[in-house]
């Protein structure tokens, strides 16, 4: 009833049906199946002597294991259906702006650091945008070509710096924080300037912080967005709100300093404003400027973008052009 | 120096006046020829120098010719080319041989001395046939002998343009002087002028950095040089009766100087002071006027003179009458208000303070007595006037600055001095200034230093940095010098220090800031996560904050650029802006996104909204699942989220709270869909939590269902109709949806897979199939479909 020779056929007829090209489904039921030689031999099992259990036991799971290789479901298979050497194409896909990308990786920088992103109105009061900054009323920047003014004398912020006050007012020191967004200037666009631009401000209070922290705060965000082996200097500078002021400048990326084009010939971008914040500043907010001082810096996120994209024309950012859109990000 | 203003950088010519005029107000850099700053240091170290300590500095000029090889000849004979009408030959001289050159220059003349580049020479290669010909681009060439149409010439006749002192391209020759020796390198005769110009942008609180003896001091003080200052005594005052009120209000100015100088008449300007003046650009005028301009390069400090017989008497600086009339140097005729200051006479006004003087008082050469002013204007009262007229001169640009008394009195002592060294007579001097005490004794200490900098010096260092700016050290003690009117606090002195220490002396140290890497901003991090799934499948866009729509709660900008004066309330005209520009250049199937600000004011508060920007070429459906995966990713659940639609547009809500809205736009023959969501809204549902469900352990059953339907069937309802059929149902998806013409007028097939499950047992056929008869029976009756029979 149960023979040895019946059953290793069993492989030989799998495989000629195979062969034949009956399906997998198929001959699983007909050799793996309820009604197969090979279940209906394992069901005799416990009924024979425990010497020909030795005997037909390890056969019995040989045939089987070999059957189930023979009829795998999933097999590789040169005969394909599929056309694998049709073009590559890409499925709908989107992009990033440039500039939100951009402005995204310097916070991730400044985070890491331990900046905390504080976010504040875009339309802002006189105050928190200019006096409190010490731009005092009478300052240039404050004429009416420089700054949107609304008819209820609101200001569409110039500069993300406005934040302090409300940094002042709702952190407790030490604390350092950073905001990128918009801001607005009331002059013409050109190659260079936008009338509507993105802006990231740094601000940390601390009883303990100086100038070597401002640098080496600013050094690594740089050496983190271009790499480490980029240049810098500090020359003095001048905002209302930091004192000392300074600027920074990176080498240009592009002519290592030589001078080229994008630098203006003078081998240096001119990157970030920065400076100790002016002890009035800690003053005004209630804090003893002996105790506490500050570092603030403002960087220009379209700046940043162009020099990442080695870009020459800032309004290209705001023009939402599918063939630029799809270039970079 | 001279200041430029306007791209073109030509500077403007000096009036007969210490004031220059300019029209133009883009562009402000102060220009310093580098040979007056008293240093040994080349222009570029200088530059250098300046820039890393004191101010920005813009560019290094160099004026010289860049040409080699180049020497002086002179005309002595002029033929016609046997060959060409065009061409002449000129035989020059270098003073010992006679050269025959071909030329096709049209501004000869037989003795003219001209610039003769001969074989070997190096000079500009310019393209005079190229209208768009850039000079900076131009490269060297050397001359050799050639052959111009049968005449062999060994040379070349050059043009400014080609020995490269010219910065645009010239048609003609340049000529030089007749007393110019030939034979010469043209480099020896035409001196070179090397220019350092600084950008003044940064240092509007410091009037000393627009004077050559305020960057001088700078420069030295930076190379360890100390300038000791220049002593300067008064002298005595000589009173004569009613010139001028006695008292000052210091609401007009901080100091007044008034001198009366006399025999100014045919006095010779002196020739170092020419000379100066021709190298700064600054034209020659009269000896009084050339005096005035001088000291104002030199120390920063503009002056008037006035012809005596205007005004002699009753001299005064007062507000302006309202609508008083005055013209003044440039020709122009100035309606002044009472925030205006003028000096007058007893009648009118005379000069604009701080500004531009008038033409009827001005000196002219046959003025023999002068008046001579100085004042220390109020700086807010002349940028208001110079803005409000439109008139920026050198003498505005100074004095909004504001300049510290003691520095004009100073300097109107020096250009009394100046009148009276070189022959005229002072007959009459007074000096009002501010006597207020000012107290500005600061003590640094290296702690100081340090809380500040970071970095420690020895006291001594510090006191050393401060002597070489001009601070007066007593004891630890140090007071300013009178010229920095920008000193006022501490830091301000630290800053010194750290400019004269230098900035990229100071070493760079990482914080270690508490609250360690946290970005913590709940909106900030959602807004990013939002960002980049909505990335996946739509163009990021950037609109404007501006709009032309307008609501009773719409901020409107008082100076707006354009025609967009409000400010958007919502972001659904921008992003259809955005739409269009994609369809304009031809991309028809998109979706775009941004997220932005909306503003509105309630009574007096504004109210800023980050909402979340759509829009879609995509069909609806397919726009939706689009929305549905960034759903989806944001951990929303997809299945409260509702859309309302009445005529094209409607509410979108989530449970039954409204989250967004959503429209429907035609541009050319694409329908786009827009829809706007609250961010905030939209972070608040979205759950970042992931929770466990129970799962029935038994398998699915799949069954599809194809009918014929009217096309106006809504899809949803139909699909909720069916689910609500079993509670065995977990899914009712759409798979197939097509119109046919045997179908019948606005008919579709439509196709559903249900899905059903158990969880109490695997389901049989017979259970499934009673639920699907029911299901074709009610959507039968219901809808009126017709089943379709595979």
């Amino acid at each position: 009833m149960m023979d040895n020779n019946s059953l290793n056929n069993l492989i030989i007829s799998a495989k000629s049906d195979l062969e034949a090209g009956q399906s997998t489904y198929d001959l699983r039921i007909k050799y793996l199946g309820k009604n197969s030689e090979i279940f209906k031999s394992f069901k005799l099992l416990p009924s024979l002597s425990s010497d020909e259990k030795k005997e037909f036991g390890p056969l019995l799971n040989s045939i089987k294991a070999n059957l189930e290789l023979l009829l795998q479901e999933d097999v590789k298979t040169s005969k394909i259906s599929q056309d694998y050497t049709a073009p590559l194409k890409v499925h709908k896909h989107g992009h990033s702006h440039p500039t939100d990308y951009t402005m995204a990786l310097m916070i991730n920088i400044f985070s890491k650091l331990g900046f905390k992103v504080f976010e504040t109105p875009e339309i802002e009061d006189e105050n928190d945008n200019f006096s409190f900054l010490r731009v005092a009323k009478d300052h240039p920047a404050r004429d009416m070509q420089d700054t949107f003014w609304t008819t209820d004398e609101k200001v569409l912020r110039t500069q993300t710096t406005a934040f302090q006050r409300r940094a002042l007012e709702q952190f407790k020191p030490p604390f350092a924080v950073i905001q990128a967004g918009k801001v607005f200037r009331a002059e013409s666009e050109d190659a260079t300037h936008l009338s509507e631009l993105n802006m990231l401000d740094g601000f940390a209070i601390g009883t303990d912080l100086n100038f070597t922290h401002l640098k080496g705060v600013l050094y690594n965000f740089l050496r983190q967005l271009f790499g480490n082996d980029v240049k810098v200097r500090f020359r003095p500078s001048f905002f209302p709100f930091v004192e000392p002021g300074a600027e920074m400048d990176m080498m240009c990326l592009k002519c290592k300093g030589s001078g080229c084009k994008a630098c203006g010939n003078s081998g240096w971008l001119e990157i970030i404003g920065c400076g100790i914040t002016h002890p009035e500043i800690i003053e005004s907010a209630g804090l003893d400027p002996n105790i506490y001082h500050g570092i603030a810096f403002g960087i220009g996120v379209e700046r940043i973008a162009m020099r990442m994209f080695e870009m020459d024309d800032i309004r290209e950012l705001v023009k939402n052009n599918p063939e630029f859109l799809e270039q970079l990000t | 120096m001279i200041r430029s203003f306007g791209k073109d950088r030509h500077s403007i010519q000096a009036q007969d006046d210490s004031e220059i005029i300019s029209l133009n107000q883009t562009e402000e850099n102060m220009k310093f020829v580098k040979k007056y700053l008293n240093t040994k240091l080349a222009a570029a170290e200088a530059a250098a120098i300046i820039n890393q300590s004191v101010q920005e500095v813009d560019a290094v000029i160099s004026t010289g010719v860049k040409a080699s090889g180049v020497i002086t000849v002179k005309i002595i004979d002029i033929q016609k080319h046997p060959n060409a009408d065009k061409l002449r030959i000129i035989t020059v001289d270098d003073g010992q041989t006679l050269t025959d050159i071909a030329t096709g220059a049209p501004n000869i003349e037989v003795g003219q001395i001209i610039a003769l580049a001969k074989p070997g020479a190096k000079i500009l290669a310019v393209d005079h046939y190229n209208p768009n010909f850039d000079i900076n681009q131009a490269e060297f060439m050397e001359i050799k002998t050639v052959n111009l149409r049968g005449v062999d010439s060994p040379g070349m006749v050059c043009g400014p343009d080609e020995l490269g002192i010219s910065n645009s391209v010239t048609s003609g020759l340049y000529i030089f002087p007749q007393n110019t020796p030939l034979g010469k390198k043209v480099e020896d005769v035409i001196p070179t002028t090397e220019i350092i110009e600084t950008d003044d942008k940064g240092t509007a609180h410091r009037p000393d950095l627009l004077s050559y003896k305020g960057i001088e001091l700078e420069l030295s003080a930076a190379q360890n040089i100390k300038i000791e200052p220049k002593n300067y005594p008064v002298p005595e005052n000589k009173l004569d009766g009613n010139m001028m009120v006695d008292k000052l209000d210091l609401q007009l100015a901080a100091c007044f100087c008034i001198a009366k100088i006399e025999g100014v008449k045919g006095i010779e300007t002196p020739a170092e002071i020419k000379q100066f003046l021709l190298d700064n650009n600054v034209k020659l005028i009269n000896f009084s006027t050339d005096l005035t301009n001088y000291i104002m390069l030199l120390e920063g400090v503009p002056t008037h003179a006035f012809d005596e017989s205007y005004a002699a008497n009753n001299l005064s600086i007062r507000y302006a009458k309202k609508d008083e009339l005055i013209t003044v140097l440039n020709g122009q005729t100035y309606k002044l208000e009472g925030a205006d200051i003028v000096i007058a006479n007893k009648d009118k006004a005379m000069d604009i303070a701080g500004i531009i003087g008038g033409a009827e008082s001005a000196t002219n050469n046959t003025t023999n007595s002068i008046i001579l002013t100085a004042a220390a204007w109020n700086p807010i009262s002349v940028r208001k006037t110079s803005r409000r007229l439109s008139v920026r001169t050198e003498a505005s640009a100074r004095f909004e600055r504001g300049l510290p008394p003691q520095f004009v009195t100073n300097s109107f002592i020096s250009l009394v001095e100046l009148f009276t060294a070189n022959g005229a007579k002072l007959t009459y001097f007074n000096i009002l200034s501010d006597k207020t005490p000012k107290d500005d004794s600061y003590t640094i200490t290296p702690d100081l230093v340090f809380s500040i900098l970071g970095i420690r010096l020895e006291q001594s260092q510090i006191n050393r940095y401060l002597e070489l700016l001009g601070y007066n050290i007593a004891k630890n003690n140090c007071v300013p010098p009178y010229w920095r009117k920008d000193i006022n606090c501490i830091s301000d002195i630290i800053e010194d220090v750290a400019r004269l220490h230098g900035y990229n002396n100071v070493p760079m140290v990482i914080p270690n800031l508490i609250n360690n890497s946290a970005i913590d901003s709940p909106t900030y991090t959602f807004a990013e996560n939002l960002r980049k799934f909505a990335a996946l499948s739509a163009y990021e866009v950037k609109t404007s904050i501006f709009s032309n729509i307008n609501s009773a709660k719409s901020f409107e900008v008082k100076n707006p650029i354009g025609n967009n004066k409000y400010i958007k309330e919502d972001n659904l005209q921008a992003i259809k802006l955005a739409a269009q520009n994609f369809i304009h250049r031809g991309v028809e199937i998109f979706s775009l996104f941004e997220i932005t600000n909306v503003y509105s004011k309630d009574e007096n508060k504004s109210n800023e909204l980050k909402v979340f920007s759509y829009a879609s070429s995509l069909k609806i459906e397919d726009a939706k699942s689009e929305l549905a995966t960034i759903f989806h990713l944001l951990k929303i659940n997809i299945t409260k989220v509702k859309f309302d639609e009445l005529n094209g547009e409607g509410l979108i809500s989530f449970d039954s709270t409204v989250i967004g809205k959503f429209l429907n736009h035609k541009i050319r023959q694409t329908e786009i869909v827009i829809i706007e969501l609250e961010l905030e809204k939209l972070r608040k549902i979205a759950n970042n939590k992931p929770e466990y469900h129970h799962y029935s352990q038994y398998p699915k059953i799949k069954r599809d269902i194809a009918f014929i339907a009217e096309n106006t069937i809504k899809l949803g309802d139909l699909a909720n109709f069916i689910k609500l059929k079993s509670e065995l149902i977990t899914s009712v998806e759409l798979f197939d949806q097509f119109s046919d013409i045997k179908f019948g007028a606005r008919k579709q097939s439509l196709a559903f897979h249900i899905t059903f499950q158990s969880d109490s047992g695997t389901l049989t056929d017979a259970q499934i199939n009673e639920i699907m008869a029911k299901i074709e029976q009610n959507l039968t009756q219901e809808y009126k479909v017709k089943i379709r029979e595979e």
